[in-house]
């Protein structure tokens, strides 16, 4: 067999092996969206058998009984929300970190990195969610989403900010440009694709978050999804028909999300790793 | 020019102040509440020195194996993710038709809400009604089948390999971005001197690679040292204590009023994150060009 | 449907405009805090006819069972819970777990306190005060369930009598191809009363142990009998008595599990034999179910369990006196008959309110027929009940060969004795 057909050899196996890899993540998706069809019965254990009589009504079943409608909204808003708040103040603070590198300066920056790592404690958190009165408040919960969010954001965009080049900046200054007009007319637009990144990163992680929700909104008209289909599974825990369907409305939005901005995720995710 | 007038710090002030606030301040006050008797039972709050701390480390196993299972779980399912996620990352670089379509396929799970993920496995895996154990039967290998999350030798493996099986795209794709950035001319070179696949693989892609996968080593790290909603939704910490957790036994002793010893532990923790995570970001944000 | 989207969608635009707080349609929100199977269907039903009436929109926000005291210890300690929270009552747990007397607002003026149940108000009351309304059947408890026709069928002339023969009879079934008893672990707490719901019989064996163990005079770990407990279910589940799905099976698959015949034999209260007979699809009725006593240590003592699932109001409540409004009309003699009517789970409810329990024969028959009752362990127990799960996941370590029976029962203890010193209990100081 010569190098060609060695060479072909491989990639049939590997592609074998691709799907057979892909399948792996593949069943379980599979699994949960011929479910969401089936009847009450047939759904007790997933199953890849197609149902017997398709269901569509647990769709409207869900919406109606799992209160998604509302959720969809907080959902909307909590990460929307969020996501801006912490790509724009994000940014600018990465923009300055990496334009200034002095001692105290690179202090702060590791300070506000370290949050990446640092555990949060609900316990005590609560306590400053009643002393500010943000405790049950959208506000609240969207400033504890963009909390969490920024350590992470401004190591994203720093490394995308060390890119544009400081020269920019003096001729612009040279110009007469003030801090802000440098920052929001010269550097922002620059900024755009790295912000796009971070900001889908944002808003896929805070819409999936739940734990925040569950201990600082009481009220179910304010529960974002994730929490909505916590609450669900909580009254329908035997019917996986309900379930899937609840969870197929839950992770659409960050699947549909996740397949238009796919290329900024990939690309643009790992320049903060990628340095050069 | 002048740094401080051009690249003014209050520029950064809205993420300090956020950050501080809901993120550090309730740290701090953890460390000092864990020096009380704050519990559900009693208004009044007593200084009570080193008791709690005392009460977690006294020998008393329990915690001790609670932080066992969180360095087990961080470094199994480091490993597996980046030795996977390194696998696939090289194996979806070249001659695999389609291969955006399954790049974008692995990183799937990624995406979805950690919470779904946990409540979908406990159904699969559920040893009667699952569809794992059914699977393996109908194509005759029901010798495997198992009490996934019940059978106390198993569990904690299972919710490591949904674990594996949740992160590994997201860790493959940041490889991939780092084997892109390789360039092809060190390959080029390298298949005109004759060596072969493996070769290229060891002295060129994981050189160059050291970087990328120090990141998502750290970053893995991270997240393992914090699970928590995996375990969550799918044992909650069962069977018995098995697949217990540092973040399960916070919360655990927050649910039964003890506050004190709860936000003890966080603060421990938060301690030990502060100064491993010192290293850490050291890491991450090292300015070493690759290249 | 597609207005309520519509009042949605401008609720979340008007919410986008101000990052405020978003009012449904209806005039006034309740907010209703409780733990799986504790709010019935038939009970969002009345919620629905209650907002007819008063125009009072009642939010059920229903938490998986395992995780519910953590979600409401958080919400109660941080001065931000529901309107109307659901917990277990009992004298002693109201005031140590709960703290009662500052967290819920006493009752003693609406109408129901005059015809509710004295046992109810004993143990959902402080003092003179009224803190709670009990909405759960309390009037019968779990009692053992057994399939006549299998029992028939494996040759099983009488229900047991003693453990012994109790394990006798689950080998029969199990020789004819019947899993003996469905226990489902996977919630945390339906094993555990093999050992708790027994307190009479304990009580039997060793007179006055209650008073002792409530003084910190007896502990758990150093009484022989709490072992064998243990043990015997240790033994049950070794055996393959209760299948080898147990620790994933879940205590909402029982009527599904026991009505398709796999299983002869679960703990449940009566009502549930109705719901078993529904999910059999005709082939068991109502008449084929039976009850005995809780057969670990021998028992042949009534279990009577006057606590339960309990309604209080916050003291904190954004909308207490919409909230007194809902339990009033909970509490409505019609409403309470309709529950009992709709909810086979609910027998009765204990309240005298002429209203007509649906005790089938076999359970008025089963619950007259008994010579001496006593009272369940976690209600005659102090510091017991709140820490069911915990109790209840290291029974799962000891099945499992993780941890020693002495190990459980010392964790006992020593949960109990941190709850009695953060109570201040003087017995423990």
């Amino acid at each position: 067999m010569g190098t060609k057909g060695k060479r072909i050899t491989a990639d049939v196996f590997k592609n074998i092996l691709a799907w057979a890899v892909a399948m792996l993540v593949l069943v379980p998706m599979a699994l949960i969206i011929i479910t969401s069809f089936k009847t009450d019965k047939e759904s007790l254990g997933m199953s890849l058998t197609l149902p017997t009589q398709w269901v569509f009504s647990n769709f409207n079943t869900v919406i109606e009984k799992g209160k998604l409608a509302v959720s969809f909204i907080n959902s909307l808003l909590y990460a929307g929300f969020a996501t801006l708040l912490t790509v724009f103040s994000a940014t600018m603070s990465a923009y300055v970190f990496s334009r200034r590198r002095s001692k105290g300066f690179s202090i702060l920056y590791m300070y506000l990195v370290l949050g990446m790592v640092i555990p949060i404690n609900y316990v005590s958190l609560m306590k400053i969610m009643q002393l500010t009165h943000l405790n049950n408040t959208r506000l609240g919960i969207i400033l504890l989403y963009a909390a969490l969010q920024t350590p992470f954001t401004i190591f994203l965009v720093y490394g995308f900010v060390s890119k544009v080049p400081v020269e920019l900046d003096e001729a612009a200054v040279i110009d007469g440009c003030s801090p802000m007009s440098l920052y929001f007319r010269v550097v922002f637009p620059l900024l755009k694709p790295a912000m796009v990144t971070a900001g889908v990163l944002c808003f896929l992680n805070t819409w999936n978050e739940f734990i925040m929700p569950l201990y600082f909104l009481n009220s179910t008209t304010k529960w974002p999804m994730t929490l909505a289909i916590y609450n669900f599974f909580g009254q329908f825990q035997r019917s996986w028909n309900l379930i899937c369907a609840d969870v197929i409305l839950t992770c659409a939005p960050v699947v549909i999300l996740y397949i238009l901005a796919q290329r900024f995720i990939v690309g643009g995710q790992t320049a903060g790793a990628v340095k050069g | 020019m002048k740094k401080a007038k051009f690249y003014p710090w209050y520029f950064a002030l809205i993420s300090l102040i956020i950050y501080t606030v809901f993120s550090v301040v309730p740290g701090l006050i953890g460390i000092g509440y864990s020096f009380t008797d704050w519990s559900a039972y009693s208004r009044e709050l007593h200084f009570v020195g080193w008791k709690n701390f005392a009460k977690v480390f006294s020998g008393n196993s329990e915690y001790l194996r609670y932080i066992l299972n969180t360095l087990l779980f961080t470094v199994v399912t480091c490993t597996f993710k980046t030795g996977l996620g390194l696998l696939f990352a090289v194996l979806l670089n070249k001659g695999v038709k389609l291969k955006n379509l399954h790049r974008g396929i692995l990183y799937m799970p990624s995406v979805l809400p950690i919470l779904v993920t946990g409540l979908t496995f406990s159904s699969i895996l559920n040893p009667k009604y699952g569809f794992l154990n059914a699977f393996l039967k109908s194509v005759g290998l029901g010798f495997l089948a198992q009490k996934w999350l019940t059978d106390p030798h198993i569990a904690f493996g299972s919710v490591m390999a949904v674990d594996v099986w949740r992160g590994t795209g997201y860790i493959m794709t940041m490889l991939i971005a780092g084997i892109v950035a390789i360039s092809p001319t060190y390959y080029e070179a390298a298949s005109i001197d004759g060596a072969n696949a493996w070769q290229q693989f060891k002295y060129i892609t994981l050189p160059m690679l050291r970087q990328t996968l120090a990141v998502t080593i750290v970053l893995n790290v991270i997240y393992g040292l914090k699970a928590f909603d995996i375990i969550y939704a799918l044992t909650n910490g069962g069977p018995g204590h098995r697949t217990e957790v540092m973040n399960t036994a916070v919360f655990n002793m927050m649910s039964k009023g003890l506050y004190a010893e709860g936000t003890t532990i966080s603060s421990v923790m938060f301690v030990f994150m502060v100064i491993i995570g010192y290293f850490m970001v050291k890491i991450l944000t090292k300015d070493e060009v690759v290249e | 449907m597609n207005k309520k989207l519509l009042a949605a969608l401008l609720c979340g635009t008007a919410a986008i405009g101000a990052v405020s707080t978003c009012a449904l349609a209806a005039d006034t929100t309740i907010t209703l805090l409780a733990s799986q199977d504790w709010v019935y269907d038939a009970e969002m039903e009345l919620g629905e006819k209650f907002e007819e009436e008063t125009g009072i929109h009642v939010d059920y926000q229903i938490i998986p069972a395992d995780q519910y005291y953590s979600v409401l210890m958080t919400k109660i300690n941080s001065g931000e819970c529901a309107d109307i929270f659901g917990g277990q009552s009992g004298r002693f747990d109201i005031v140590t777990q709960y703290n009662v007397e500052e967290n819920a607002l006493p009752l003693n003026d609406e109408e129901w306190v005059s015809y509710y149940d004295e046992y109810a108000k004993a143990e959902t009351s402080v003092g003179d005060n009224v803190y709670g309304m009990i909405y759960f059947d309390t009037t019968t408890d779990f009692y053992m369930v057994y399939n006549k026709k299998l029992f028939a069928e494996a040759g099983i002339e009488a229900v047991p009598t003693t453990f012994a023969e109790y394990m006798e009879d689950c080998q029969k079934l199990m020789d004819n191809g019947i899993v003996p008893f469905y226990e489902c672990t996977a919630d945390g707490w339906h094993h555990v009363m093999w050992f708790c719901e027994i307190g009479g019989r304990f009580e039997e064996l060793e007179p006055g142990i209650t008073d002792k163990l409530n003084n910190n005079e007896a502990t758990f770990a150093d009484t022989e009998m709490f072992k064998t407990c243990l043990e015997q279910i240790k033994e049950m589940a070794d055996a393959g008595y209760f299948g080898d799905n147990y620790q994933s099976d879940e205590y909402a698959g029982m009527a599904y599990a026991l009505g398709s015949g796999e299983y002869a034999m679960t703990m449940a209260k009566p009502g549930t034999i109705a719901e078993i007979a529904e999910a059999s699809d005709g082939e068991y009725t109502v008449d084929d179910f039976g009850m005995f006593y809780i057969p670990t240590l021998d028992c042949q003592v009534l279990n009577v369990h006057p606590v339960g699932p309990t309604r209080f109001i916050y003291s904190g409540a954004e909308h207490p006196d919409e909230a007194k409004q809902y339990l009033a009309f909970l509490a409505r003699p019609e409403n309470l008959q309709y529950m009992i009517d709709n909810e086979p789970k609910v027998e009765n409810y204990p309240f005298n309110a002429d209203q007509t329990p649906a005790y089938s024969e076999e359970t008025r028959a089963f619950i007259d027929g008994s010579e001496s009752r006593g009272t369940v362990f976690q209600d005659a127990i102090k510091y017991l009940n709140p820490q069911w799960f915990d109790f209840g996941q290291d029974i799962i370590a000891y099945l499992n060969g993780d941890m020693e029976a002495e190990e459980v029962l010392a964790n006992v203890d020593a949960r109990r004795a941190d709850q009695a010193a953060a109570a201040g209990d003087e017995a423990w100081s």
